[in-house]
């Protein structure tokens, strides 16, 4: 089954970029079911787009004219059935990115990702999967730094022994794959850790976050 | 009274030294010549200092004798004059008694205009005074503080001037006058003012419209004397080139440097912190090499001996891996907790079987395993032939 994606990037040299990449993988012998159903440049465009294409998955730049890419997060936050968000940006700042994700997108990576890891990174976040790039491990690790708490503990402020174990080899430049054979554990145990700590960093009242959406009034 | 004690010992050095003349001490409140005095008959200088101020104001007989004493006498013996943070407010009072003694004279010798006028134009003056005095420097943490006193302050001295004024007027007899006058001037500034106020606004406007326009472009210049330096540059040059992996090398560094301007990540001058010492060396690597390092760090401390230690090893390992792996990414990991710092350099390329290298191949040994071991850290590899390598270095932090 294709992929029905949308890409919502304000430069349409990148969209023609990603659409030439996406389209060029479609050709090689390993099929990549992605199809690109609709673009759109700003926030306005993106939420119009969106309602009428109805996306599995929504390629989402941070900067967007018209409120960025929150907005359109925001958007959709209380529709029963919503697309997933993948976030996409140039942008390396930690903030930027924590705050994408906490609001509600489901993984972020950089432009400089190649077209392989891209279409990987979209069937993921389609299975429901969150993606963490080695980047956007490094700033959770960053903002969970501390203490960890014990497996059975189910606090919403740390993160478990195994999930930071987890995040450091993802931070490392490891795949799920590989780590899911360095620990001994079905690459399905792992998606499921990388999860676990998406949604502790989308609930998580830790001040570090906190303070990075009151600074941005995420709140 | 410790001030007195220490005013004393100070005294007694200088009166070791008394010159035959009268000479003025450098032990002073206005010109030093109480000071100088006491030195001279031996007695404490508060005494004086207080016989002088007493007669000053009984009579003025003070304020005669300071002067003709500050006639006869020598300037001190040199040197740099006692600094006293209490000598300002020492002399400000000592200035404020001799204007009082002054006043105090006049009024007995009968120059005086009367107390009626000289009262208010002493308040009006002590107002102007009060309004003047500075508050002394202040730092940013107790600005709002200095704030609260600054304004007290005008209050307190623009109260005292038109209770002042307003005193001396209605005294004269002149306020009925001046409230009328006061009145002709309003009507004929506020009908000016209706006259002139949509030129006025519109000039204003201009003014201000003018100095946006500026600081726009000014902006703007400078983007663009930015954009020439960086991106213009990098456009030619790749341009020029046709070797498509230095091309792509060119585009990869322009690209590190415009993200680090836009988004405020650059450091001018040497990196202070690991965090961003490790940025600018991954991002020289890249260039260097013709390899995508992705470099995430997590924690951060200032860049010291341990740091630069690692940070050594750290790039001769993503050297080695560039030259030697046959890759064009090597992902590099740091980290800093409370007791070490880590850091992981991986690739997915060649590997090699670390037990075969040859000895006269120094660069692992040396340049990284014995850099570390000195400062008392450890080295890991782990390297197949065919699946990739990984280094791990630990590094203990230093004590602060």
């Amino acid at each position: 089954m294709t992929v029905r994606v949308v890409l919502v990037e304000d430069h349409a040299l990148f969209r023609a970029g990603v659409r030439a990449e996406l389209g060029e993988l479609a050709q090689d012998d390993e099929p990549v079911p992605i199809e690109i159903v609709g673009e759109a440049a700003s926030v306005d465009e993106a939420i119009e787009v969106i309602r009428r294409t109805r996306p599995a998955v929504v390629l989402l730049d941070v900067h967007l004219p018209g409120g960025g890419g929150r907005a359109v997060l925001r958007a959709f936050r209380d529709e029963s059935e919503p697309p997933r968000f993948l976030a996409l940006s140039v942008s390396d700042a930690a903030d930027d990115v924590i705050a994408i994700v906490r609001a509600g997108a489901r993984g972020y990576v950089t432009k400089t990702i190649d077209a392989a890891e891209l279409a990987d990174a979209v069937a993921r976040v389609d299975g429901g999967d969150a993606v963490f790039s080695p980047r956007l491990a490094g700033f959770v690790l960053d903002a969970f730094a501390g203490e960890v708490s014990a497996p059975t503990d189910p606090d919403l402020d740390r993160l478990t022994a195994r999930e930071h174990e987890v995040l450091r080899l993802i931070a490392r430049g490891y795949t799920y794959k590989d780590i899911g054979g360095r620990l001994h554990l079905s690459v399905k145990t792992i998606e499921s850790h990388v999860s676990a700590v998406l949604r502790k960093l989308q609930l998580s009242n830790r001040h570090q976050l906190t303070a990075w959406a009151n600074e941005r009034r995420l709140v | 009274m410790a001030g007195w004690g220490i005013l004393c010992d100070d005294a007694a050095v200088t009166r070791r030294a008394a010159l035959p003349r009268f000479s003025r001490s450098r032990d002073r409140v206005l010109a030093g010549v109480a000071g100088g005095a006491a030195d001279r008959w031996g007695v404490e200088p508060a005494v004086v200092r207080a016989a002088v101020a007493v007669t000053s104001l009984a009579g003025g007989l003070g304020v005669v004798a300071y002067g003709l004493g500050a006639l006869v006498s020598v300037p001190p013996a040199s040197g740099a004059a006692r600094s006293s943070p209490r000598r300002d407010h020492r002399r400000e009072l000592a200035i404020a008694c001799a204007v009082a003694a002054v006043l105090v004279a006049a009024r007995t010798v009968g120059l005086w205009p009367g107390d009626e006028v000289m009262l208010p134009a002493a308040a009006a003056a002590v107002g102007v005074a009060v309004t003047w005095i500075p508050l002394g420097t202040t730092t940013a943490a107790d600005s709002r503080r200095h704030l609260a006193r600054r304004a007290l302050q005008l209050a307190a001295g623009i109260g005292l001037l038109i209770a002042g004024v307003w005193s001396l007027a209605s005294r004269t007899g002149g306020l009925a006058s001046v409230g009328a006058s006061l009145g002709a001037i309003a009507v004929v500034v506020g009908g000016l003012a209706m006259f002139a106020a949509p030129a006025l606004g519109r000039l204003l406007r201009t003014l201000d419209d003018e100095r946006a326009l500026r600081i726009r472009e000014d902006e703007r210049a400078a983007v663009a004397a930015h954009l020439h330096d960086s991106v213009l540059q990098s456009l030619v040059l790749i341009q020029r080139s046709d070797d498509p992996r230095r091309m792509a090398t060119l585009a990869r560094r322009q690209e590190r440097e415009l993200r680090s301007w836009l988004y405020g990540g650059a450091q001018p001058g040497d990196p202070a912190t690991l965090h961003a010492a490790v940025a600018a060396m991954a991002a020289a690597v890249e260039s260097d090499h013709d390899v995508r390092v992705e470099a995430v760090v997590v924690g951060d401390q200032p860049l010291d001996e341990r740091a630069r230690t690692l940070l050594a090893a750290l790039r001769e390992s993503i050297v080695n891996a560039a030259r030697h792996a046959e890759v064009d990414r090597v992902d590099v990991f740091v980290e800093v907790d409370e007791a070490e710092l880590t850091a992981y350099i991986r690739d997915t390329g060649r590997g090699f079987d670390p037990a075969a290298v040859p000895d006269d191949r120094r660069g692992i040994s040396d340049s990284i395993v014995g850099r570390v071991a000195r400062a008392g850290g450890s080295t890991v590899l782990q390297s197949t032939p065919g699946t990739g390598t990984e280094i791990e270095l630990r590094l203990p932090r230093s004590r602060r």
